[in-house]
């Protein structure tokens, strides 16, 4: 059944009717036309669907829309402010760490969650940060360099 | 892949919470990670949720020597990893919870689920499409099971991580319900039973998780078999409490819990026996090493591992979760 | 060469696109009155549909359209015309469990998912065959009627005389060797778009690695004429060869499109992605090899035996390019080779990162290995001894032009710090080994050989390039800017590319067969050449100077020895439009190929316009208690003729490595039957981040005569080669030797308790 449902998305409030079963990431992607973060596995699996909630990287697959209400919730599409890319997309973009994208919009953000609670990893934190993010592409060696880049403002 | 079509339900409290859960048909949703999946392939299909993240002050970690260490409800599996109190004092808990699938689930993920957490099978595990194609299981409401052909019951594996770190650490819980509260020791929270695991009611809810104080000389490790570093539920994973007495580090006593071994997790009694008043030693351990080899019963229901396989790992990972105990215990 | 833009680190153009999650997939093509489909498969393995009542699912709210296979044309599809097996959504029989049954479309996703459950199918089930030899067998249920012992492809493919080679050997092995059923796992989950016009015009936005391929197979099956439908430019979420073949999903999401006059939108679950597009080819693989005693390699003889699933479609490439590039690694002078692709009720297999090449060189070059071990030869020379050399003739009649292959093996054994003690095994858990690739540039694709492109001058001095070249992420996009750009004298940023649109970009092969950098880049290059050639003639005018004598560079046009004298290209591109002289280049290439019938198992003649090649040597740690293999550092050397873009033929390195260490040590679809268990990225171990060794790439520019800027093609070579390599490294880490992929700890763990039990 359809409710009210408010949702503070990149620091926008949005109120739209949504059915209580839905998942936060089919409400970003189908309600608020938010289609940067993706469903990958739908499973919680392959962190396609990171955003963050209240800082923290979470899965938008996993969790029920109704239930973000009331948290800061931080998409991709939140990241580049006035269109001045964040430092991780930056780097991410010059250190070769994109090939088809489809997982980058998810490993930025869990990038985005480990930098802001500590801003200088190890490679090992970088790795296990991004240990929920799955890429077949890249072989997440440029991924690390990148993001490790972005740490050291390279 | 959808979600049922299910009403959302919020409670403010835990008492609310019960009531919602007591209507019937109403499952409790904290993190989600274990629940969603569970309702995405229809293997869950409660007419409603009641999300119990609304419910506020219950994600404390508090310690003392007094009341030793205490979990709400809601506090995540980052948070137990995150707390001072537990890295000195029960590193098998941090160990075990940085384990569990990826930094993602163990934000979203709390201590409570993840000690509820479902047993698993590849026969039950999948879409209502995939499972259409054989009889349903028991698990899935069937009258037959895909992993031990003619059992009269359900094999499903119990596969949590941090259940056995609690365990060994002689964790009890809190339990509240529409009815009242009753605190268990955890080993009571599991049935056993593949198809139902966790022994709660309907309306009842893991409110708290106590561990008692660290004790003088005590360690504690935990480590898992798994494929990959990271995503992977456990082969085999194994947790190991031990103390130490005199300037020998004679063990005084040892206590020993394995996951993904059988339908719950479980303890390897007389454990302490063969290895009690003898210095720690890889060889002291053997017979502990063999008793948890006999313990375990593994059944082919999960990806990674034959059950033979997985059993003789339950000696490796005993004796490596003891090193990791006795890492501690040992140091000043 | 002292180049402006080619062969730097150049950021991909569609980066930032995809770095702010703007760049749109399939599934983000969300358009007004949309519906959503949803698929109905069988759930038996192999049943004869008897009646499907859709009355029910049709009544349903929400519900607009309902479509099985009586509502279509009943054309079936593949890409030869002996290979069309399938139909698009099967009418009578169904040979997998996921096998398409009905369709729908409604409102939303719910409506839809709900109508599935009210469709109700007779089906009669019938016998089903699930094991290769067990199909293979007389007597067993026959996956399509008439096919004999389920051999949906067989080849012969001899040289020489192998009994000879066997005489001339001093040493003669076979073994056998066993590769896993691998998932593509594109990380976009499979997903199409379409919206027909009612005057005609069918739009789809569908992940492919080729819209012409994609708009003729459509075409065919929908019956609608091949101009009438559009494949559009769309962000595509990985391919490795999965994308090669259309599937029902974009058939249906355009039938129901056409009945209810709606855009419908089909997006498959990750379990539909897994076991309903397609899958790599488990090969069964019988080798025997010839020696001489200073490791010359003298004869070998193949024997493989491909499961290929329901359908057939590519599946004839597989067996018989795998083979041809096969020919161009190690010089023999007799070979015998044969492979059959079998029928079995489960999910369709088909092309993945180099055919069959990986599973015939898990089994060439472990074996090698296992030769060099019992003559007391060292891996890296044994390799280096029989290595193909520029400019030789193949047994094939297929000439190799440029060959960095032994460059190949030295500089990753370099890297690596190979030493010669290190072939004997020193069983302390830690190891190292060697592997080696080759891979073709493209094929012969009958009229899809070539590629075209355009370019476009703008008034303000930037261009459009046109082409067809599609990008699945591997950076084609860019890598045609770069060659555009170098060639023009012009920055990248100048270059907005247009590319991958059937109505509007000229025709290409795809990136089938690596045939992108090769082809599609010449034809870049020419259409710049082009432009360049007219931009200088309008310039000469201008200078009053000979254009031969001129030059481009950072957008101004000069005399070559007085760079003083000069003029802005801009100004040059509005001479040239004030004059009715418009800068529009144009550029063809067709490389002069002989046509390879796989399906008969016919390979001679020059079948590639180049050949790539690589080597990689990868140092293992094995733990001895699990039997768990971590891969710790991998030197790999990939000869791609010339690196347009170095970043992004490293991207392909690193990609390559860790693809393939996940196949080797943790990646397998497990079956049950018709059932295929682990359909999930829970339970399929694709490596994570943790599990990414250091990786040392290498670029070896062989410069190739034929290639733009020398260049030939970078990706699947390294992910061939790191196959052996690995499992060479876990027999020379701890001793055993595994035949079979994946290599499991059970399976290392087993192996170290034989070998102590000895």
């Amino acid at each position: 059944m359809k409710r009210a449902l408010k949702l503070t998305v990149n620091d926008e409030d949005y109120e739209v009717l949504a059915d209580t079963h839905r998942t936060l990431l089919e409400v970003l992607r189908d309600s608020l036309g938010l289609t940067g973060s993706k469903e990958g596995c739908g499973f919680g699996a392959c962190g396609a669907c990171t955003v963050l909630l209240d800082g923290k990287a979470n899965l938008a697959c996993l969790t029920l829309a109704f239930s973000a209400q009331g948290k800061q919730i931080t998409t991709i599409e939140g990241l580049a402010v006035n269109g001045k890319l964040h430092p991780i997309q930056d780097a991410a973009v010059r250190y070769g760490a994109i090939q088809c994208g489809f997982c980058t919009p998810g490993w930025i953000m869990s990038a985005k969650a480990l930098l802001d609670e500590k801003p200088k990893p190890t490679e090992l934190e970088v790795k296990t940060a991004i240990s929920g993010n799955l890429c077949r592409c890249t072989g997440y060696v440029k991924i690390i360099e990148s993001i490790i880049a972005a740490s050291e403002g390279k | 892949m959808k979600l049922p079509r299910i009403d959302y339900l919020e409670a403010k409290t835990l008492p609310e919470a019960c009531a919602l859960l007591a209507q019937g048909d109403v499952l409790a949703c904290a993190g989600g990670t274990d629940l969603v999946p569970s309702m995405k392939h229809r293997v869950k299909a409660p007419r409603a949720v009641v999300n119990l993240k609304a419910i506020g002050g219950l994600d404390y970690i508090t310690y003392s020597e007094k009341d030793g260490l205490r979990i709400g409800a809601l506090a995540t599996l980052r948070d137990l990893q995150n707390n001072k109190s537990v890295q000195q004092k029960y590193p098998a808990l941090v160990q075990s919870a940085a384990m569990v699938g990826t930094i993602q689930l163990q934000n979203m993920g709390t201590v409570a689920g993840n000690l509820c957490l479902d047993t698993r099978c590849y026969y039950y595990n999948q879409s209502s499409f995939w499972r259409s194609a054989r009889p349903a299981c028991y698990k899935a409401g069937g009258e037959v099971c895909h992993v031990v052909k003619r059992s009269d019951h359900c094999w499903a594996c119990y596969s949590g991580d941090t259940a056995p770190a609690f365990m060994v650490l002689g964790a009890k819980v809190k339990v509240v319900g529409s009815k009242g509260e009753r605190v268990i020791a955890l080993k009571q929270l599991y049935s056993g039973d593949g198809q139902k695991p966790i022994a709660l009611a309907a309306d009842e809810l893991v409110a708290e998780i106590q561990v008692p104080a660290r004790a003088a000389g005590s360690g504690s490790g935990y480590t898992k078999l798994r494929i990959r570093k990271a995503i992977d539920f456990p082969l085999m994973g194994a947790a190991v409490w031990m103390q130490l007495e005199g300037k020998a580090g004679v063990v005084k006593d040892i206590r020993v819990a394995l996951t993904a071994a059988d339908s719950a997790p479980i303890e390897v009694p007389g454990a302490a026996k063969s290895i009690q008043g003898k210095p720690y030693s890889e060889e002291n351990l053997a017979e502990v090493m063999e008793a948890s080899y006999k313990k375990a019963r593994p059944v082919d229901c999960v990806i990674g591992g034959s059950p033979p396989y997985r059993k003789k790992m339950a000696r490796v990972f005993v004796k490596r979760a003891a090193n990791l105990a006795y890492q501690q215990a040992q140091a000043k | 060469m002292d180049y402006a833009v080619l062969g730097k680190r150049t950021p991909k153009i569609d980066g930032v696109a995809k770095a702010t999650g703007s760049a749109r997939f399939s599934r983000d093509m969300i358009l007004p009155r949309m519906l959503y489909g949803w698929i109905l498969r069988s759930p038996y393995a192999h049943a004869r549909i008897l009646n499907i009542d859709t009355s029910r699912a049709a009544a349903l709210p929400g519900v607009k359209a309902v479509i099985t296979g009586r509502d279509t044309a009943g054309v079936k599809f593949g890409v030869f015309r002996e290979t069309r097996d399938q139909y698009a959504l099967p009418i009578d029989i169904v040979r997998y469990i996921g096998d398409e049954v009905a369709a729908v479309a409604a409102v939303d996703e719910d409506a839809a998912q709900e109508a599935l459950e009210l469709i109700n199918v007779d089906y009669e089930v019938l016998p089903a065959v699930f094991d290769p030899l067990e199909a293979m067998r007389l007597g067993a249920p026959l996956v399509h009627e008439g096919v004999d012992r389920n051999i949906s492809a067989h080849v012969l493919i001899q040289f020489g005389d192998i009994e000879e080679g066997f005489r001339e050997a001093d040493h003669v092995r076979e073994d056998h060797f066993e590769t896993a059923n691998i998932s593509h796992s594109t990380m976009e989950p499979y997903a199409a778009t379409a919206s027909y016009d009612p005057s005609g015009y069918l739009d789809v936005w569908v992940p492919n690695q080729g819209p012409f391929m994609r708009r003729r197979a459509l075409s065919n099956t929908l019956k609608l004429p091949l101009d009438n439908v559009r494949i559009h430019k769309v962000h595509i979420g990985g391919a490795f060869g999965g994308r090669s073949e259309m599937m029902s999903c974009e058939f249906c999401a355009s039938l129901l499109s056409m009945k209810t006059g709606r855009p419908v939108q089909i997006a498959y679950t990750r379990e539909e992605t897994f076991t309903c597009t397609r899958q790599k080819h488990p090969f069964i693989v019988d080798i025997k090899t010839g020696m001489k005693w200073d490791g010359t390699l003298t004869a070998r003889q193949y024997r493989v035996i491909a499961d290929g699933g329901a359908y057939l479609n590519t599946g004839p490439i597989t067996i018989s390019d795998s083979f041809a590039i096969a020919l161009a690694s190690y010089r023999f002078a007799h070979v015998r080779y044969e492979a059959s692709r079998i029928y079995t009720n489960k999910g369709v297999r088909g092309a993945m990162k180099g055919q069959g090449s990986q599973q015939l060189r898990f089994a060439e070059d472990s074996q090698l290995d296992m030769m060099a071990n019992d003559l007391g030869l060292d891996p890296i020379e044994i390799r280096l001894k029989n290595a193909v050399e520029p400019n030789e003739m193949l047994l094939n009649k297929s000439r190799v032009t440029s060959c960095g292959l032994k460059e190949t093996i030295r500089e990753s054994a370099a890297a690596m710090k190979w030493e010669k003690p290190s072939q004997k095994t020193t069983r302390d858990g830690r190891g190292k080994g060697a592997g080696i690739s080759a891979m073709i540039s493209g094929f012969s694709m009958g009229i899809r050989t070539s590629s075209s492109s355009f370019i476009k001058f703008n008034e303000d001095g930037q261009i459009t390039l046109l082409s067809g070249t599609v990008d699945n992420g591997q950076g084609n996009e860019t890598m045609v800017a770069i060659i555009a750009a170098e060639e023009l004298g012009i920055p990248v940023e100048d270059i907005r590319v247009v590319n991958a649109d059937t109505t509007l970009t000229p025709q290409d092969p795809g990136s089938y067969s690596m045939a992108a950098t090769f082809v599609s880049g010449n034809a870049a290059r020419l259409a710049a050449a082009d432009a360049k050639r007219q931009l200088l003639e309008i310039a000469a005018e201008k200078l009053e100077a000979n254009p031969a004598d001129l030059d481009i560079r950072d957008k101004r046009i000069f005399v070559k020895g007085s760079p003083g004298k000069g003029i802005g290209l801009k100004d040059v591109v509005w001479a040239g439009l004030a004059s009715g002289r418009p800068v529009l280049g144009k550029g063809h290439y067709q490389p002069d190929l002989a046509f390879m019938d796989t399906v008969h198992g016919k390979i001679e003649g020059q079948v590639t316009g180049a050949y790539t090649f690589g080597a990689t040597v990868a140092e293992v740690e094995v733990d001895r208690e699990t039997g768990r293999v971590d891969v710790t550092k991998v030197a790999a050397a990939h000869d791609c003729g010339r690196a347009i873009n170095r970043m992004a033929v490293e991207g392909q390195i690193d990609g390559s490595v860790v693809i393939g260490q996940g196949q080797v040590f943790s990646e397998e679809m497990r079956w049950d039957g018709g059932q295929c268990l682990n359909a999930s990225y829970t339970s399929y171990g694709l490596a994570t981040a943790l599990e990414t060794p250091q990786v040392l790439p290498i670029i070896v520019e062989s410069d190739d005569p034929n290639g733009p800027f020398g260049a030939k093609e970078a990706a699947e070579t390294i992910n061939i080669a790191i196959v052996p390599s690995l499992a060479n490294a876990v027999f020379h880490a701890v001793g055993v030797r595994i035949q079979s992929l994946p290599i499991s700890p059970e399976k290392v763990l087993g192996a170290l308790e034989s070998c102590k039990a000895l």
